[in-house]
C-alpha cells in the first residue's frame, strides 16, 4: 500500500460537541496536507470547511441524524438536502436502528432508497451502529444497503462503541464488492487500522488520521 | 418535599438509539403511575407518545439537535414545524455550540431568533446551551440573547455527557430572577439532588432514572 492509497481511505473526522472553528480549520489543513478523502463534520461546521477546501480535492463529509438517527424520514431527508446545499459531497447518515429492531424492513428499505435518491450521485454511507445489533440484524441491514444502491455500509458513529474485526468482516462478506465498508469508532493507530483493512474495510472514519499516517510512514519507510 | 410533589416537577425520557415501540409503551405505562410533568419522545415516535399520553396531564415533549447540537438552523426550524403540525406541547432544542465556542455570538443570536420565530406561540421552546462547556460570562450572554429573542426557559444541559451543578441554577436565578425559568438536566439521580435543584429555583428537572428517585 502506498501512502496515497492509505490517505484516500481516510475520512478525517472532527465530530466534537465542543468543537470550534479553529478545530475545523486544523482538520481541513491536515486533510489537504495528507490528501485524505474527506473531512467529516457536524452540519453546523460545513460552511467553513467548504470555504477552506474550495480549491482542494478534499471533500466535506456530513454527519447526519447524529448520533441516534431518530428522526422521521421526511426530516432526515430535509437534513440531507440542507447539507448538499451547503456543499457536502459525502453523506454519512445514522439509520433508524429502531426499524431494524422492530423488523420493519420495508420502512428501512424506503429510508435507504430515499437517501440514495436525494443524494443524487453523491457518496452515501449508512451507519448501522453495529454494537447495538445482532449478527442477523447487521446482515439484514447490509443486504438492504446493497440492494438499494448505498455506497458504503459503516460500522459506528463513534459515540457508542467502535468497529470490530468481526463486524467489518461480516459486513464485507454480506455486501461483497457492491458496497464499500467503512470502519469507524475507536481506531486510534495504524496497527488497528491495518487489521480492519485486512478484514475488508476500504474506508476508515478516524480522528487520529495524522498519527496513523505518521506510524504508517515510519513502518513502511516511505 | 413529598415524592408526589417531586414527580410534578419531573421530566423523563426514553431516547436510546435502539429503543423500540414496545419499550416505550412499557416505560410510559410505569411513568403514568406518577403525576409527572412530561415525557420526552424522539421526533420519530411522537405519534406514539401522543397516543400513550392522550387524556393525561403529562406533557408530550420532543427534542431537536440533541444531544450533539450540531444541526443547522434550517433543520431545527423544520423540526419545529413538524412538532407544531403534530400538536405537541414542548420542544427542547440544542443551540449552535460550534458558533459560541468560536465566539460568533451574532450567529448564536440568529439561530435563536429563527427558532423563536418558527415556534411563535404555537409551541413552548426550551433551549439547551450546555452550561458545562460555557464560562459564566458565556452563560450570562446566552441567557441575555435568549430573553431578547423571547425565549424564557433555559435547560442547563442536554443531560448527555455533562452534569449540572446547583451553582449554575443559582447563578442564572441571581442574574435573571423570574424572567428566566431554569430546567435542570444532567446528573439528577436521587430525590435529594432533585430537591436541591428545585430549592435553588429550578422550575423542573430532567432525569433518566425516574423510578430510582420516586421509589428509592
Amino acid at each position: 500500500m502506498t501512502k496515497d492509497q492509505l490517505a484516500q481511505m481516510i475520512d478525517h473526522t472532527y465530530l466534537r460537541m465542543d468543537g470550534n472553528d479553529d478545530g475545523v480549520l486544523r482538520a481541513c489543513y491536515e486533510a489537504m496536507y495528507y490528501n485524505f478523502t474527506s473531512v467529516a463534520l457536524l452540519p453546523t461546521m460545513i460552511p467553513l470547511a467548504v470555504k477552506i477546501l474550495e480549491e482542494s480535492p478534499v471533500k466535506v463529509d456530513a454527519a447526519l441524524s447524529f448520533f441516534r438517527g431518530r428522526y422521521p424520514l421526511e426530516l432526515k431527508m430535509f437534513e440531507v438536502e440542507d447539507s448538499i446545499k451547503m456543499g457536502a459531497e459525502e453523506l454519512d447518515i445514522v439509520i433508524s436502528v429502531n426499524l431494524l429492531k422492530e423488523k420493519k424492513y420495508d420502512l428501512l428499505e424506503k429510508e435507504f432508497s430515499e437517501f440514495v435518491r436525494v443524494a443524487n450521485g453523491l457518496t452515501t454511507k449508512v451507519i448501522l451502529e453495529t454494537c447495538l445489533l445482532t449478527d442477523d440484524e447487521k446482515i439484514t441491514a447490509c443486504k438492504i444497503a446493497r440492494d438499494t444502491g448505498v455506497s458504503f455500509v459503516k460500522t459506528s458513529t463513534g459515540f457508542k462503541s467502535g468497529a470490530t474485526v468481526h463486524d467489518v468482516a461480516l459486513m464485507r462478506k454480506t455486501v461483497g464488492d457492491v458496497c464499500g465498508v467503512k470502519a469507524s469508532g475507536g481506531i486510534r493507530n495504524w496497527k488497528q487500522a491495518k487489521v480492519l483493512i485486512d478484514a475488508g474495510a476500504n474506508r476508515l472514519g478516524v480522528s487520529a488520521g495524522v498519527s496513523i499516517m505518521k506510524e504508517f510512514l515510519k513502518e513502511t519507510g516511505q | 418535599m413529598k415524592k408526589h410533589d417531586i414527580a410534578k416537577k419531573m421530566i423523563t425520557s426514553i431516547l436510546d438509539t435502539d429503543t423500540t415501540e414496545q419499550q416505550i409503551i412499557e416505560f410510559v405505562g410505569k411513568c403514568l403511575k406518577y403525576p409527572m410533568y412530561g415525557i420526552v419522545f424522539d421526533l420519530n415516535c411522537i405519534d406514539l407518545g401522543l397516543e400513550l399520553l392522550d387524556g393525561t396531564d403529562c406533557k408530550v415533549i420532543t427534542v431537536s439537535s440533541y444531544p450533539l447540537s450540531g444541526m443547522t438552523t434550517p433543520v431545527k426550524v423544520e423540526h419545529i414545524k413538524y412538532a407544531i403540525s403534530k400538536g405537541i406541547d414542548e420542544i427542547d432544542i440544542g443551540l449552535n455550540y460550534n458558533a459560541f465556542k468560536s465566539g460568533r455570538m451574532g450567529d448564536v443570536r440568529k439561530d435563536i431568533e429563527a427558532i423563536m420565530k418558527a415556534a411563535g406561540d404555537k409551541i413552548k421552546v426550551v433551549l439547551m446551551p450546555q452550561f458545562a462547556i460555557l464560562t459564566n460570562n458565556e452563560k450570562a450572554d446566552i441567557c441575555k440573547i435568549m430573553l431578547e429573542s423571547g425565549a424564557t426557559t433555559v435547560k442547563t444541559s442536554t443531560g448527555w455527557g455533562y452534569n449540572t451543578i446547583v451553582e449554575e441554577v443559582k447563578f442564572i436565578k441571581r442574574l435573571f430572577g423570574d424572567n428566566m425559568a431554569v430546567e435542570v438536566a444532567g446528573g439528577v439521580r436521587t430525590a435529594g439532588e432533585a430537591v436541591e435543584m428545585l430549592e435553588a429555583g429550578a422550575t423542573s428537572f430532567h432525569t433518566s432514572t425516574p423510578f430510582q428517585i420516586l421509589e428509592g
